[in-house]
């Protein structure tokens, strides 16, 4: 059976909207058959990360959270002092597909991560907010998804950044369409832009769960 | 002419923020350290959007101003 850990951290609004992604991308998971491990929180941190590792070590790894150029975070404030990974500990990563939804952890984690096949962002990453005529949150959730939920039905990586894609491009056209009667339509069109755009696989494109 | 006060702040903080662009109407302006933008412009109603690089306006927000007076809009950071 395919394991997936799910990290996530609740520390800053915008980590709120990304605790409540995990979670969707956890039931979606689970639904799939795949058994879930979920380090959120104040459990979004390295000792527990190696534990885990050391326990049961996933197949699969999607974080969602702050991120910087050669960091995840996890939890704030710990994660200031020791990040849940840094290209120091990167090893926490060997072998796994690893999924990041965090600003810029592709600039310099992505590449010297020893991941089977690596995702993140080399800008900036954007949450969203539901406003009373667009739910945006769940539309990026839907996007976040894609990624997990494809790798466990047995595409390739590189496949599944395509439909992550594919799945921003969808969102991206709708808003396009409703510029003059959804608040927030010409914001979250330009940031999900750019979640799509900025997005890379690092590592093997055709690797498998 | 009369005076427009638009006040952004962050929807979690309080905190004022600065150097965001502010469009009143067909008049722009750029928010100063203390996160406000202040207009002179005729008197009347004028739409109001607000462009970011890190936050948007929080849902609810106001679409439009009337001028004189001063308006808060309450900014949701959504960069991780």
């Amino acid at each position: 059976m395919t394991k997936a850990l799910i990290l996530f951290s609740l520390d800053s609004l915008p980590t709120t909207i990304t605790a409540l992604g995990g979670d969707a991308i956890a039931k979606a998971l689970t639904q799939k058959g795949v058994e879930v491990f979920q380090l959120d929180v104040w459990k979004c941190a390295s000792p527990l990360l190696a534990l885990q590792n050391m326990i049961n070590k996933p197949d699969l790894l999607v974080y969602l959270g702050h991120g910087a150029n050669d960091r995840l975070y996890g939890q704030l404030p710990g994660g200031l002092v020791v990040p849940l990974v840094e290209v120091l500990t990167k090893e926490l990563l060997r072998d796994t597909i690893t999924v990041t939804y965090a600003c810029d952890s592709g600039r310099v984690l992505g590449p010297e991560a020893p991941s089977r096949a690596y995702f993140g962002s080399v800008e900036p990453y954007f949450v969203a907010l539901t406003y009373p005529s667009r739910d945006f949150m769940s539309d990026f959730f839907e996007t976040w998804k894609t990624i997990p939920q494809a790798l466990v039905e047995g595409k390739t990586a590189g496949e599944a950044l395509s439909l992550y894609v594919s799945k921003c491009t969808e969102y991206i056209n709708l808003y396009g369409q409703h510029l003059n009667d959804w608040q927030g339509a010409e914001e979250f069109q330009r940031f999900l832009t750019q979640n799509r755009d900025s997005f890379r696989l690092f590592g093997d494109a055709g690797a498998k769960l | 002419m009369a005076r427009l006060i638009v006040h952004l702040r962050d929807a979690t903080t309080g905190s004022p923020i600065p150097f965001t662009a502010v469009f009143v109407g067909s008049a722009s302006g750029v928010s100063g350290m203390n996160g406000d933008a202040v207009f002179d412009l005729n008197p009347g109603t004028y739409s109001l959007s607000v462009k970011s690089p890190m936050y948007v306006a929080a849902p609810g927000s106001p679409s439009s101003v009337s001028v004189p007076g001063e308006v808060t809009v309450q900014m949701a950071r959504v960069t991780l």
